[in-house]
């Protein structure tokens, strides 16, 4: 089955870019406008893989971060972040984030994170 | 890369709403200095046109944004006041933003950003107390974003633990890795989970601050194989190279370049991506009006089918044609949907307009908006922006006064503008009004009569009213001296014309000292409108709906002559000329009495009602107004043209016509 990922981005251009890239290689793509709306989407559709903006409206993406793996610990969460956000991808990978990914991106390197965060057993 | 010319059209439309976004949380800013809302606001609106800037490749926008990033990222810490001249800066930096970002748009590179970029340095780094470490905590001063982890190292320091063996391992990492620090913490993190970590090199302090190059050391005790030790660090993203050696007593040195599972493993799945789940999607505006187009040509034919069947009493083809009407009218309604567009869309630059204005002017206003959700069609919003500009630099300028004026007159120093949109059935009515000093009407008279365009002797025939519409005639201003802010004299009724040219209505009410009302009224939609079909000289003529008033057979009426030019005598007393159809068209004798069984339409002519005679009437119709092609266009007397069920092409009458051609 194809593995579905959530896009969490307030930014609908950058949402686009990345659900292209993904969708091209057979993903299902959900997407999510902040973090609050991430948190709704997850429970909804369960994706296999959230990729999460971390500046964003309403909630930011390590709050979500935080509130999707409190309810479900096996939760799978990339990190989209800009340039300058060191501490925050730290944070955010200290609290369960699996990797992240630094804007702008190529292609190929975002798919690379993503198959590889799929295939890692998570722990 | 060719792949981003197609994100390009996005990209634009949607930094646009950033940038307005950022305009909107600095006017909010300045408004309410101690908000932390607006200060987030622009924060994220200038990171977020960052990454968008960057993932475009238009460099100098992504770091003149990325400058405005860091200026709010000390102002939301509060280590930056905000200021009337962090405002301004602030703005000054939009708007350049803005043009950078269609200088890189358009391939261009005309634009420096160096001086901006210098002042907005100045100000982040001026107002800095003192060096701000990059490691030291973060002021958590608005709760959204939250406080940094563990203050200071993050990167696990040396300490020893469980037993096992002893490697060094030697990460590389990516060329283009641009967080080696953090790819840093995430191998180290890997590698405390297999054991313990007892030394770095360089130290754990100088990774932590990015001090190495590509790569990095580190000793590890684990029980863990060589294998798992490079698998397990190989996982991290960005690791180009690993290499393993041993520290036990036979030192024995394992390499490994893999670069991570770089592997192509494009298993292409057959099975297709369900479709994302989005509720909204850009569209663009071309299709949109395609598709009204479509509607349009839908419109027709069934109207032409309605005809058709209005021969064949066929039950069955009578039934299947209702269904179409009722399927096609629903289309017709979802497609006017989608093209409708909050006015808030053009609303939104007004507050910063306003303001540049005031200020320009030493003015003081607060500026409200009202109904921003009220939606117009996309092709009545884009025409009424200008409209509503000048009518709010009317306000500005000769509206409100000035602040001792206000003081003396007894007012509240801070003149009061307001903007605002209702819906009123197939209308919508938007309102700009002032509280300032209104309009002197004796005044208005005074011009009038200077100017000739109405005799001394007739005061009596104006009220109100009809004195303040003069100041919607062509070349009339009160203003003794052009300004540059309402322009000379052009102005008022080039806006009442441009409305009327919509359909719509302009209306100005007015109490001297106490404010003046601009009030609007707009058709929801141009596209398809309800209209009257008239026949003169054997051709048929549509008048859209919304200017008929009244209709009579000319039996029911009473026509006389004034000075040898016809008029009709309505019910209730009121003379209004009456002309010709035949004669404005084809060259007909105007001054001809009406014929027996001919009819009077009663039109709003802009500011005046007219009486038409035409020569009969041929029942009302939903019709699909298009435009005039560049040909025809200067043809005075139509607003455009129609096809109708049966194929032909019908002129759509301008009743304004009538009022232009007067003497």
């Amino acid at each position: 089955m194809a593995k579905s990922i959530l896009v969490v981005d307030d930014a609908a251009f950058m949402r686009m870019m990345i659900r292209d890239i993904l969708a091209k290689e057979g993903y299902v793509i959900h997407e999510a406008v902040n973090g609050r709306d991430a948190v709704e989407k997850y429970r909804e559709v369960a994706p296999d893989l959230v990729t999460m903006d971390i500046t964003m409206p309403e909630l930011d993406g390590i709050s979500a971060l935080r509130e999707i793996r409190s309810s479900a610990p096996d939760a799978r969460v990339l990190m989209v972040s800009a340039m300058g956000q060191q501490k925050m991808i730290v944070e955010a990978l200290e609290a369960g984030a699996m990797d992240f990914l630094v804007k702008p991106f190529q292609p190929t390197k975002v798919l690379e994170t993503v198959r590889k965060c799929l295939a890692d057993q998570h722990g | 890369m060719s792949d981003m010319d197609s994100y390009r059209d996005v990209f634009l439309a949607e930094s646009a709403d950033y940038l307005q976004q950022i305009v909107d949380g600095l006017l909010a800013l300045e408004a309410a200095p101690h908000d932390h809302g607006p200060v987030e606001t622009v924060f994220r609106g200038a990171h977020s046109l960052k990454g968008m800037s960057a993932a475009m490749g238009y460099d100098r926008a992504a770091d003149l944004t990325h400058r405005m990033e860091g200026l709010m990222d000390r102002v939301r810490k509060g280590e930056v006041p905000v200021s009337s001249d962090l405002v301004n800066l602030m703005l000054t930096a939009v708007d350049f933003a803005k043009d950078l970002i269609d200088d890189e748009a358009s391939g261009q590179a005309n634009l420096d950003a160096g001086e901006i970029i210098a002042a907005i340095e100045a100000m982040t780094t001026g107002a800095a107390p003192e060096d701000a470490s990059a490691s030291g905590p973060t002021k958590d001063s608005d709760g959204v974003v939250a406080s940094t982890p563990s203050d200071g190292a993050h990167i696990a320091a040396p300490g020893s633990r469980a037993g096992g063996s002893k490697w060094r391992v030697k990460v590389t990492l990516d060329e283009a890795c641009v967080l080696k620090a953090v790819r840093a913490y995430m191998v180290m993190k890997r590698l405390a989970h297999m054991g313990s970590v007892l030394e770095t090199s360089p130290s754990a302090q100088d990774i932590e601050d990015e001090k190495f190059g590509r790569s990095f050391e580190v000793v590890v005790e684990t029980p863990s194989s060589a294998e798992q030790i490079r698998e397990a660090v190989a996982h991290v993203s960005e690791v180009a190279h690993v290499a393993l050696e041993s520290l036990a007593e036979g030192s024995s040195s394992i390499d490994s370049s893999q670069g991570g599972p770089t592997q192509p493993e494009r298993s292409r799945r057959r099975d297709l991506p369900k479709l994302s789940q989005t509720q909204t999607v850009r569209v663009a505006i071309g299709h949109l009006d395609t598709l009204v187009d479509l509607v349009g040509e839908l419109v027709i034919l069934r109207s032409r089918l309605e005809s058709i069947v209005a021969h064949r009493p066929d039950p069955e083809l009578l039934e299947t044609v209702d269904e179409l009407q009722r399927i096609s009218t629903d289309l017709q309604y979802e497609v006017m949907q989608t093209r409708m567009v909050p006015v808030g869309n053009i609303f939104n630059r007004f507050p910063r307009m306003v303001r540049d204005l005031a200020k320009d002017l030493g003015k003081q206003v607060e500026f409200r908006m009202e109904g921003l959700d009220i939606e117009l069609d996309r092709t009545v919003l884009d025409e009424i922006g200008d409209p509503l500009v000048h009518l709010l630099r009317n306000c500005i300028d000769h509206g409100i006064e000035s602040v001792s004026e206000r003081q003396i007159a007894g007012k509240s120093a801070v003149g009061r503008i307001t903007l605002s949109a209702s819906r009123e059935r197939d209308h919508v009515a938007i309102v700009v009004s002032d509280d300032g000093r209104g309009v002197d009407v004796e005044k208005v008279w005074r011009k009038a009569v200077e100017r000739g365009l109405v005799s001394e002797e007739d005061r009596c025939d104006y009220d109100e009213g009809d004195i303040l519409q003069m100041t919607c005639l062509p070349g009339f201003t009160t203003m003794d001296s052009a300004n540059r802010v309402s322009g000379r004299g052009v102005g008022m009724d080039v806006v009442k014309g441009k409305i009327e040219h919509l359909g719509g209505t302009l209306i100005i009410r007015s109490t001297l000292g106490s404010g003046t009302d601009f009030v609007l009224r707009l058709p929801l939609t141009l596209a398809i409108v309800q209209a009257l079909l008239v026949h003169a000289r054997g051709q048929q003529f549509a008048i859209p709906l919304s200017s008929v008033d009244e209709v009579y057979s000319v039996e029911d009426i009473t026509v006389d002559t004034v000075d040898g030019s016809p008029v009709v005598i309505l019910r209730d007393g009121a003379i209004v000329p009456l002309q010709r159809l035949d004669a404005l068209l084809f060259g007909a004798d105007p001054c001809a009495l009406p014929e027996p069984r001919s009819s009077v339409v009663l039109v709003d002519a802009g500011a005046e009602q007219r009486a038409l005679h035409v020569d009969g009437l041929a029942g009302r119709q939903e019709i699909v107004v298009k435009p005039l092609s560049r040909l025809f266009r200067d043809q005075k007397g139509f607003s455009g043209a129609t096809i109708l069920g049966d194929g032909r092409v019908m002129l759509i009458f301008d009743p304004r016509a009538l009022a232009m051609t007067e003497g």
